[in-house]
């Protein structure tokens, strides 16, 4: 996998644990997913993806505080690192770059 | 909140990463509790249960191995550090315990060896589990009289033309063993033993895979075809190719004077139960009825795929009931056909193209195998869990401070296996040194020896680890059940439950000593039986000589010419006593073995009671010192014009019969045989009218463990049935001056002929090989077996002793003498020796029987073999443990109590 880029699903969790400042974490992100975008996604999927971005040094994590809903369990809270926003960045613009490339959508839509 | 499966949480403690589970569990709870509100309980339990089963994946488990817990590696290496101290400490046990495994472990390889060795025999054809050998039996009245592994000739059409399921069918007959092969190649002469293989070129057919050069089809179509072994074309033309080559057969009785070398096939290896070095052709094959006559071919089949044999064997009984009507020897016989792998151990018939090997002998090896393996795991968790006394603290203090049970059983596994380790080293070691003997135990050359049964070997291994697992294990839990608080108050808990098992344990070694023992004395005393029980013939003193000229197209005038020249010239040394010449000698299968050979009237009906015929001159019977219990001898030889002279003169129409064959006539004593007339077939088919004129004593001619047969004997004076010479030496004269004078007078008769002698005795005693074998593997293997047991005792004792020391001392304080501390001391293994004793001796009785009753010459079972084998454990056992008992009963008291 080349260095700079990122899967489907490694975006989307990057960019919410971008959004959701200071309060990313897996049953969060899962809930996120499931309530706003509508998509079935499993709790080890988000984790193991979100290990996999802390492994590549886009997001870091610590050892957050306890919540009764958890039973007592500490959260993981992940928060996104400069290189995670420069290639949230990146990928963003690339993205826009190759919507400018496409000038037949708006014939066709017009 | 209802609790939620605890089994989930253990699978997700399981394979999460430690520093990550925490964060994990709390996550699947939160989203449980947020499933709760929002899909109802039931519904967030089941997804619960799943969201955390998902968790199984290679990217949460694989993230363990990253993280290696260092603790655990030190504490690891710790294990091994404690291990070897341990071992060290007690160099007494380590060694015993090491040795016995060791020794054990090389046994049971070596013995595995022998027996993948045994069970490997004619696996190396291509398609050797579609080949069946086609055998006969004959039955009387419908019971079972003989099972042979010849069939009839016609077989072979019969086959071809109505059995389409049957890819290729082959039969063979082979010369014996000893007789030579002679030709000439570029003026050397050869002499080759091993005997031909005759038969035709279906041979390589059935047997695909061996032909090297030639063409299957073609190798042996012609007279003067002949295929010779790899090896053997390189002893005859080295280097040159020898595809096409000639050789001269001076004295091929019928055949063609001149062979072309018309194929090569590979080596019949060691473990076939056929060898051969020259396939030659058949002579012409049988026609009109000859062919139903006499069974003499070894016939094989080749099936094709998916066909049983039981069909094909079923088909074939119709047949031979149909054909019954036109020929009356296939009245009551059915043919079976019988694997060809299955051959070597399970085939017990008459006819064998070799000597066969023994399928019990080869579970009686595995069982022994076994046997000592076990013993030498008894060694080491009797030593292990004896010494617990001592590391009952040890292992509470380590539970106290915190180890856990599964570090413990860690610890014990990795001592167990540093034990292991050096004894697989060490056995190894001593397999390197026992392996070039070993051929001489089995009568395996080493470069046989193979790893040709992958399944034997894998089994052999997966018994070794399983077992050296279990046994590993064993202690290991014992120890870990121990109560570490009442351990440390000076208590051991229930201890006597362990006692029990160790005590169980010895008694199970005893009793495999003693019946490995008993086999052993049952083997040594059955084979001096044999070799010593008055077989009533006299083969000590006797050289005998092969004719060289028997079976060749010389006139049989010459050939008796020639006799008459060596017999002359024999008899003028003061070295030999007398000469005798015969068809066949002691210690070699009679050939002339044939049913419906003999009768008292010509119309009789067909009986298939075989009858061996043995042709002899006037000096056999007198020459073996055979005892004529009725009648005469034969008379002295005439002068002979014309080989059909004897069969012209009713004077030399003469037998003498053996007691079994007078038995089979249905005579009931000598007197009433001598001077009766019985029908012999002396050509085929031609019945003749014979005076028997003698009875003979039944006497072991074949062998002594083989059933005395029928035999006839017959004149050979002047005929082509002198194979043999037999001479019998001067007892006061050197048997090398002896020779040297054969030697000479062989040169005068055969000029052109090499000299080749053996010494009967000798010769005669080869029947008792596989016996020679066995007793050795088994003393060798029992011996070894005794050895771990009594290196276990004198573990044992070394321990009790020391164990003891206090309470001997504190005995000998009070006034008890050092013998009855010895007593004390070496009571218990008397008692459980005796017990036993009490178990082994009905399963000696068994086994012994069972051996025995294979052979029709037998000795008695008798006390002593109880007896002397507990004699020997007890003498055995009292030896090595009194260098302990007597050292701790004589010690000086004092030097034991002072420190208390």
């Amino acid at each position: 996998m080349a260095k700079g880029f990122l899967g489907d699903f490694e975006e989307l969790i990057l960019t919410i644990v971008a959004a959701d400042h200071e309060n990313a974490y897996g049953a969060a992100i899962t809930i996120e997913i499931e309530r706003w975008l509508e998509r079935k996604v499993t709790l080890s999927a988000v984790h193991v993806t979100l290990y996999r971005l802390e492994d590549r040094g886009f997001i870091k994590s610590k050892v957050g505080g306890v919540t009764n809903e958890r039973g007592g369990r500490r959260k993981r809270i992940y928060s996104i690192t400069s290189a995670g926003v420069s290639i949230l960045r990146t990928m963003k613009e690339t993205r826009v770059e190759l919507w400018k490339m496409v000038p037949q959508l708006k014939l066709i839509n017009s | 909140m209802k609790s939620l499966p605890i089994w989930a949480e253990r699978l997700l403690r399981a394979i999460c990463p430690n520093e990550l589970f925490e964060q994990i569990e709390g996550d699947l709870i939160e989203i449980y509790n947020y499933d709760v509100k929002t899909v109802g309980e039931k519904k967030a339990r089941l997804k619960f249960i799943i969201t955390a089963v998902r968790f199984f994946r290679p990217g949460i488990f694989l993230r363990n191995k990253f993280s290696l817990n260092t603790n655990s590696v030190d504490m690891i290496f710790n294990y091994f550090k404690i291990a070897y101290r341990h071992l060290v400490n007690s160099k007494a046990f380590s060694l015993i315990n090491v040795i016995g495994l060791a020794v054990g472990i090389t046994a049971f390889f070596l013995i595995i060896q022998y027996v993948s060795f045994e069970l490997s025999y004619d696996r190396f054809h291509t398609n050797s589990d579609n080949i069946y050998r086609i055998g006969l039996e004959r039955y009387k009245k419908s019971e079972l009289q003989t099972s042979s592994s010849k069939n009839f000739a016609g077989l072979k059409e019969l086959i071809h033309e109505n059995f389409p399921e049957v890819d290729a069918v082959t039969g063979f007959y082979k010369t014996p063993a000893n007789t030579g092969v002679f030709f000439r190649h570029n003026g050397k002469i050869f002499n080759e033993l091993g005997g031909e293989l005759n038969t035709d070129s279906t041979f390589f057919k059935v047997f695909s895979g061996m032909l090297v050069k030639g063409d299957a089809a073609t190798a042996l179509r012609e007279r003067h075809c002949m295929v010779v072994s790899e090896s053997m074309a390189k002893k005859i033309f080295g280097d040159e190719e020898p595809m096409g080559q000639h050789i001269q057969m001076p004295n091929d009785g019928g055949g063609a004077s001149e062979r072309i070398i018309t194929g090569i096939f590979k080596d019949f290896p060691l473990n076939s139960h056929i060898h051969a070095n020259f396939v030659v052709p058949l002579e012409s094959p049988m026609k009109d009825g000859d062919e139903w006559k006499q069974a003499f071919l070894h016939t094989y089949v080749s099936l094709k795929e998916g066909h049983r044999p039981e069909a094909v064997s079923s088909r074939l009984n119709q047949f031979y009931s149909k054909m019954a009507v036109k020929y009356p020897e296939l009245k009551e016989t059915k043919s079976f056909l019988q694997p060809l792998t299955s051959i070597h151990l399970s085939s017990l018939m008459q006819d064998e193209v070799e000597v066969n090997g023994s399928k019990n002998l080869v579970y009686v090896a595995s069982a022994i195998a076994l046997i000592i393996l076990i013993i030498a795991w008894i060694n080491y968790i009797n030593l292990e869990t004896a010494r617990f006394a001592t590391r009952a603290r040890e292992v509470s203090v380590r539970r106290i401070i915190g180890s856990a049970k599964s570090d413990l059983a860690l610890q014990f596994l990795i001592e167990y296996f540093c034990v292991f380790a050096v004894a697989i080293a060490l056995a190894t070691l001593l397999m390197t040194f026992i392996v070039p003997r070993f051929s001489y135990l089995t009568g395996i050359p080493i470069d046989s020896i193979q790893w040709s049964q992958p399944s034997i070997w894998l089994i052999a291994f997966a018994v070794l680890v399983v077992g050296s697992v279990l046994v590993g294990i064993y202690p290991a839990i014992f120890l870990l059940r121990l109560n570490p608080v009442t351990t440390l108050k000076g208590k051991f808990g229930n201890t006597s439950g362990g006692r029990a098992i160790r005590k169980t344990l010895i008694i199970v070694q005893f009793s495999a000593s003693l019946i490995l023992i008993a086999c052993v004395l049952v083997m040594r005393s059955q084979l001096d039986f044999m070799q010593t029980v008055d077989k009533k013939i006299d083969v000590d003193n006797v050289v005998t000589l092969r004719n060289p000229t028997a079976y060749s197209s010389e006139e049989v005038i010459e050939k008796h010419t020639a006799y008459r020249t060596l017999e002359n010239k024999l008899m003028e040394n003061t070295s030999i006593q007398m000469v005798s010449s015969s068809s066949a000698i002691p210690g070699t299968e009679i050939g002339f073995t044939y049913v419906n050979l003999l009768k008292r009237n010509v119309n009789d009906p067909y009986d298939p009671t075989r009858f061996k015929t043995l042709f002899v001159d006037y000096n056999y019977i007198p020459f073996y010192d055979l005892k004529l219990l009725a009648g005469r001898n034969f008379d002295p030889p005439r002068p002979v014009q014309n080989w059909i002279d004897p069969w012209n003169d009713e004077n030399w129409l003469t037998l003498i019969l053996n007691e079994s064959a007078i038995r089979a006539l249905g005579f009931n004593s000598p007197e009433e045989a001598v001077d009766k007339m019985v029908e012999f077939e002396n050509f085929e088919d031609h019945f003749q009218k014979h005076r028997i004129i003698g009875v003979v004593e039944d006497y072991h001619h074949e062998a002594v463990k083989k059933e005395i047969f029928p035999m006839i004997f017959s004149p050979n004076y002047g005929s082509f049935q002198q194979v043999y010479y037999s001479i019998r030496l001067n007892p006061t004269s050197s048997p090398e001056q002896a020779i040297g004078d054969i030697r000479k007078s062989w040169t005068a008769a055969f000029p052109d002929k090499p000299f080749e002698y053996s010494f009967l005795n000798d010769y005669y005693d080869q029947q008792f090989k596989s016996e020679l074998y066995t007793k050795r593997i088994f003393s060798v293997f029992a011996g070894i077996a005794v050895f771990i047991g009594c290196l276990g005792i004198l573990g044992m004792t070394l321990f009790e002793a020391s164990a003891r020391q206090k309470e001997i001392s504190i005995r000998k304080v009070l006034g008890a003498s050092a013998a009855s501390l010895i007593g004390l001391l070496t009571r218990d293994n008397v008692r459980l020796i005796l017990l036993s004793a009490v178990i082994s001796v009905p399963l000696i009785y068994f086994i012994v029987q069972k051996w025995l009753s294979s052979y029709p010459m037998r000795i008695d079972v008798s006390p002593m073999f109880f007896v002397i084998p507990l004699a020997i454990l007890l003498l055995l056992v009292a030896f090595v443990s009194s260098f302990q008992t007597i050292k701790a009963a004589s010690t000086n008291p004092t030097d034991h109590l002072k420190n208390e």
